[in-house]
């Protein structure tokens, strides 16, 4: 039996080309390192021809994901495996919707393909928790 | 200080448990007021209300995504309690030291023992 894809939702005070920008001109920026990377604090992330790659405080490398669909300012979508092989990747799709204020954009994730995991349900469970604050952080908010 | 009535107005709205709950559920993400009905003990129409209140204390803020109408925290909401609670931290810090100035005896600095030697 297959687990449903996980849903989260931000929204992010960008137009939504911006916003498209920041999430993945700015990944090194603000995504949380420190909690959730292969190798911890110090480090980078940032796409690097059409691949998401992780760079160690000593130069070590980890491919996070392979961009499948980049349909800019609208959705980006990528296959998932940090610390995984891309053989084991579950995959992730990113849409930028225009909100009712030109100058905020609903930015909602969708992470599927948890059968990859060798426990689904528990990895579900803590990306349910870890996509939040990893999205409160490229909304910038106070859910840093 | 200027910042005071806000954040009474966000104390206030705060101090009531289900919309704790509501403040604590949109941290996850914006919500139609469907959704959060079927995660709380309350009726739509009373999360209604309690939204308007959030709303009006400046903790919640309303966003139209086509058909959706979504709830979501206010940026910057939840700064001005922070920034109260700061402040009163200050004023007993503040007070602390107006105390521990006033009882230090004068002319006869604290003798602090070298414990090299020991």
């Amino acid at each position: 039996m297959s687990l449903d894809p996980l849903h989260r939702e931000v929204l992010v005070s960008l137009p939504p080309p911006r916003a498209f920008r920041r999430f993945v001109d700015d990944v090194g920026a603000w995504w949380p390192l420190e909690a959730f990377s292969v190798f911890g604090a110090g480090g980078t992330v940032e796409f690097v021809e059409g691949r998401i790659v992780e760079t160690g405080p000593s130069g070590e490398t980890a491919v996070w994901g392979t961009v499948t669909e980049s349909r800019e300012p609208q959705a980006l979508a990528f296959s998932w495996h940090p610390g995984r092989t891309d053989g084991e990747a579950s995959h992730v799709r990113v849409t930028f919707t225009p909100t009712d204020d030109p100058a905020v954009t609903l930015v909602a994730l969708e992470h599927g393909g948890w059968e990859v995991y060798p426990d689904p349900r528990a990895s579900r469970e803590s990306y349910g928790s870890g996509w939040v604050t990893v999205l409160g952080r490229l909304a910038g908010g106070e859910s840093r | 200080m200027s910042n005071q009535p806000v954040a009474h107005a966000a104390l206030d709205a705060l101090g009531d448990p289900t919309r704790r709950q509501i403040v604590e559920r949109l941290r996850q993400g914006p919500v139609a007021v469907g959704a959060l009905a079927d995660d709380l003990p309350v009726g739509r129409p009373a999360v209604s209300k309690h939204l308007k209140v959030l709303q009006g204390a400046g903790l919640v803020e309303h966003r139209s995504v086509g058909t959706r109408n979504l709830y979501a925290l206010a940026p910057g909401g939840l700064a001005v309690v922070h920034r109260w609670l700061t402040e009163q931290w200050d004023g007993v810090l503040g007070a602390f030291a107006d105390h521990a100035g006033s009882a230090a005896p004068s002319g006869h600095p604290a003798h602090v023992e070298d414990g090299s030697t020991s």
